[in-house]
């Protein structure tokens, strides 16, 4: 199975990183969508259906924290998990956005053992 | 004390991110504030958290250029636009300040600007990085060399 994947990060470099990692744990990623911000990701949200979201905290025009609060506000998108990855890794931050929706929390840096187990585990994975 | 306690995070936080990240191990760690030789990158950004302040980095452009090489996974540097050498630059900035405020204020918010990078030549005077800054570290490579400043607006 295939599976569709979204990465939200203002950062061009940090996106590609994830992908290559993601990518190169053998997991099936059919599609994997990318977006700068909050807003662009909601935008792309509308029409096209993820089946995992990663995403920064800090972003400009929509941080993270309000694009996780705008997805769990919305009927549909709040099926879809999101797996927050932030150079913020404060207690404080960590609960907020746990307790906002996220599904699971990587701090930066990770090694890309680590991105893997995390979205098997989001995804219900099992290389066993 | 908590100087004692930033001096010896920076150091590890940076090896961690370089290492994990970046997959580069430095020769050598100091706390040598001078500006490295060559052309060179330039990132900085500002914190708002207890306490606020700002983070800054020079690195040889060469080391740069290896950086990103590993962080892109392209096999041909050469291949990496100016630009998005820049762009790993300023993400490893945003890493490295990120994890030392995470340890240093792992009970309180903080923000982080996104980062500006600026290329300086071997003959230009580089951004006004260390002013103020009583937190230099200092990672040496063979391709060349990584300082990078902190700066808290307030007593840590």
């Amino acid at each position: 199975m295939a599976y569709s994947l979204m990465i939200v990060d203002d950062s061009a470099a940090m996106r590609g990183f994830i992908l290559r990692v993601i990518e190169l744990s053998g997991l099936d990623v059919g599609t994997c969508l990318q977006a700068c911000n909050g807003q662009e990701a909601l935008d792309l949200l509308r029409s096209n259906w993820i089946d995992a979201v990663l995403t920064d905290v800090n972003m400009p025009v929509m941080n993270g924290e309000e694009f996780v609060r705008r997805m769990e506000a919305d009927e549909v998108l709040k099926s879809i998990p999101i797996l927050v990855v932030s150079t913020d890794g404060s207690d404080h931050r960590v609960q907020s956005m746990l307790s906002l929706g996220a599904k699971g929390y990587v701090k930066k840096p990770f090694s890309p053992e680590l991105l893997r187990e995390t979205m098997e585990q989001l995804l219900g994975v099992s290389n066993a | 004390m908590l100087d004692t306690v930033v001096e010896k995070l920076l150091p590890e936080a940076g090896q961690k991110t370089l290492e994990t990240m970046f997959f580069a191990t430095p020769d050598r760690v100091s706390m040598d504030p001078h500006r490295p030789a060559g052309e060179l990158i330039a990132a900085s950004l500002t914190f708002h958290g207890t306490p606020p302040g700002r983070f800054g980095l020079l690195i040889s452009e060469r080391l740069a250029k290896t950086l990103a090489e590993n962080f892109t996974g392209c096999d041909d540097v050469a291949q990496l636009l100016p630009a998005q050498v820049a762009g790993v630059i300023g993400e490893l900035a945003n890493m490295l300040c990120g994890a030392v405020l995470t340890e240093l204020e792992s009970n309180a918010y903080f923000d982080l600007s996104s980062p500006e990078t600026l290329y300086v030549g071997s003959g230009e005077p580089d951004p006004d990085l260390s002013t103020g800054s009583r937190y230099p570290c200092r990672f040496e490579f063979p391709e060349g060399t990584l300082v990078f400043f902190f700066a808290f607006e307030e007593p840590v």
